[in-house]
């Protein structure tokens, strides 16, 4: 963890010195040892702030479109964010060039709320590690080393993605999970129905989930149109469904899976199941991932010839 | 005032007791989320320890949406009904201190003054409010920051303290005393006394931070280069104030269904773009350093000013659910450090 830390830090001030950005984002310490917070940072002896351990979860490419719009910015970043930056790219939100992608292996983050589920007393932590197999947890009392399984976030633990896909350095081993979690959905639809409809109807309509994703970019959201009005500001479940509904269609073939959404939510819908369950069905109907760099353009920018027909294919 | 035991396995039978003279409303637990204060229902698993983060009390007294007055027109008719709750004697239970503590700022804002609003005051005014206090504190609370928590114990009318197989339930009002007027209740000991001090003593020393020399408000400028550096990083979501038990910030909008109108009130936000956009096309808030800015001046500074109470109680709930780790005690720790207080006028 610090000798790639160490490196992120030489290269972030490499960059910073020989002009070839002008601001770096990374993590830096949070206000509690379980959190990380993201930072800009514009000058090289500011570098040290910079950090890498198993709770640098911001998805950072969030700040891009507005960031990096007229300026060259260095961002580090783990595979999914990398995802995240190359759908930027490909629907013209940021230019490649203005990028500098200090690219990250990745093992895996945690769930602060899960350390605690673990047995963890958060208020003991003073730090944390990736181990063979598991997270170190060092506390007052000592280190405790937690499965994999038991605190990493569920988006983590579905991932097999965990080498960076596009990035101009890269640092770092990335550890694939020993067993992939499979979808906890029910399958008959009438079940999915009301599970859904008991996740949505927690939905405060803090927009969080909307406000954290690096791709739910539009300069003003449907939801906050008032004329024509798409849906209502009440948290009512028929508006939550309207609005969760919308915003999985918006995302559908775009959504790069990095689970923000699902991680910021205070009331703890599981957005990012819907957005796997999105992401199958697109690769299953149109071979296409959100966030390959070997694809040219978005799914719904491009027409194949042998597309099918969702009408014919329920 | 007699102080009572509670053994934690005679609840049910408390709670049943509570029932005959009040509506009892409690934090419920929920599947995937966090509880939720409702009307307790037979069958509802109640969470009274404290020992969880719920969602903040302030969810039953101004609801997240909410039905104001209902329209209908017929030719030559025009009827306006006012839907306001029914005013009945209510028990809410299980709230932290801090959100109590927090009902007190939005009493001023909705029963003092010019105005007292009908809706809020048919839930509010007939209400007894039990706080409890939990065994272990959570590491985000920094209540004893904002104030001197003595002050607080007035302001509700009983305390529960976890006290592992029982809570002591210390009476701080007169109205209180109806809560412990059930016979299944029993005279504390000595020990449970000291074991209840001992919780007290535990909260009143919990996270003491820097900042806390209760003159904070008047460090606060409007000029600080802190609100610049939080609105780089800030989202600009709801969820600090959401989820906050002091924040009251709502939005009243029409619906037309056929020949009816609904008016309600649902929930808004200082740190949304539309929250300050005029129908002029004008934002006098046009980015997020304005509007970081206001949430915590209000707090911090203007409810102050105004209420004579801080808008903030330190129960911790943004600074645990920030998506970017915005801290506010770091906030203020800063602000603090850097700044002399501004002379008073």
């Amino acid at each position: 963890m610090f000798e790639v830390e160490n490196k992120i830090r030489q290269e972030a001030k490499r960059v910073l010195e020989n002009g070839l950005v002008e601001l770096v984002i990374g993590w830096a310490p949070g206000s509690v040892p379980f959190r990380t917070t993201p930072v800009f940072i514009d000058r090289p002896e500011d570098v040290d702030k910079l950090v890498w351990n198993p709770v640098c979860a911001n998805n950072l490419a969030v700040y891009l479109p507005k960031i990096a719009k007229d300026r060259k910015v260095g961002i580090v970043a783990k595979p999914c964010d990398i995802r995240s930056i190359v759908a930027l790219i490909q629907e013209n939100q940021v230019k490649r060039d203005n990028i500098y992608i200090i690219g990250l292996g990745c093992a895996g983050v945690v769930d602060p709320s899960r350390l605690e589920l673990a047995g963890v007393r958060l208020s003991d932590v003073t730090a944390l590690d990736w181990a063979a197999d598991g997270i170190k947890v060092i506390t007052l009392n000592g280190e405790q080393l937690l499965k994999s399984t038991d605190v990493h976030r569920d988006m983590c633990l579905a991932c097999t993605k965990r080498e960076p896909a596009l990035f101009d350095v890269k640092f770092g081993e990335a550890v694939l999970p020993s067993e992939v979690k499979p979808r906890e959905l029910p399958e008959l639809p009438e079940e999915r129905q009301k599970y859904w409809s008991e996740q949505f109807s927690k939905c405060i309509r803090c927009y969080a989930c909307r406000q954290i994703c690096p791709n739910c970019y539009c300069e003003v959201c449907f939801a906050d149109r008032v004329e024509p009005k798409w849906t209502a500001k009440k948290a009512v479940p028929e508006e939550n469904w309207m609005f969760h509904a919308t915003r999985a269609m918006h995302l559908a073939g775009r959504c790069i899976q990095c689970g923000e959404c699902e991680r910021v939510c205070p009331v703890g819908i599981r957005i990012a199941e819907l957005m796997r369950e999105m992401a199958e069905a697109v690769k299953n109907k149109y071979d296409y991932e959100a966030g390959d760099p070997n694809e040219e353009a978005p799914l719904l920018g491009t027409f194949r010839e042998n597309d099918v027909d969702p009408a014919q294919h329920s | 005032m007699a102080d009572k035991i509670l053994p934690k396995d005679k609840i049910p039978g408390f709670i049943d007791a509570l029932q005959k003279q009040f509506v009892v409303v409690a934090p419920v637990e929920r599947t995937d989320a966090p509880a939720e204060f409702k009307e307790v229902a037979p069958g509802d698993n109640l969470i009274l320890d404290g020992s969880q983060m719920m969602m903040p009390p302030k969810d039953y007294l101004l609801p997240r949406y909410e039905t104001l007055l209902k329209v209908s027109a017929r030719p030559g008719e025009v009827e306006v009904q006012p839907v306001v709750p029914e005013n009945k004697p209510r028990v809410m239970l299980g709230m932290w201190l801090p959100d109590a503590q927090a009902i007190q700022v939005l009493d001023r804002v909705f029963l003092d003054g010019k105005f007292k609003d009908p809706y809020y005051a048919a839930r509010r005014e007939n209400t007894t409010l039990v706080a409890v206090m939990p065994a272990e504190m959570r590491w985000s609370w920094f209540c004893a920051s904002t104030d001197d928590v003595e002050k607080w114990k007035p302001n509700v009318d009983a305390i529960m303290y976890d006290l592992g197989d029982r809570f002591y339930i210390e009476v701080t009002s007169p109205k209180g005393e109806a809560v412990v007027e059930w016979d299944g209740l029993s005279a504390p000991s000595s020990d449970d006394v000291e074991n209840k001090n001992r919780l007290w003593e535990q909260f009143k020393s919990h996270n003491v931070l820097p900042f806390s020399d209760g003159k904070f408000y008047e460090r606060l400028a409007w000029d600080h280069p802190i609100w610049a550096e939080i609105a780089q990083k800030c989202i600009g979501c709801g969820v600090c104030s959401y989820m906050c038990p002091s924040c009251s910030c709502f939005d009243i909008q029409d619906e037309v269904c056929g020949t009816c109108i609904e008016r309600y009130r649902c929930r808004d936000t200082c740190q949304f773009e539309e929250f300050t956009l005029m129908g002029s096309g004008h934002n006098p808030r046009p980015d997020q350093l304005p509007r970081s800015r206001q949430r915590l001046m209000h707090k911090f500074k203007y409810q102050h000013e105004q209420y004579g109470v801080v808008g903030c109680t330190g129960c911790g709930r943004c600074v645990e659910l920030c998506p970017v780790n915005v801290d506010i005690r770091d906030v203020l720790n800063k602000v603090c450090a850097e700044r002399e207080p501004e002379p008073t006028t």
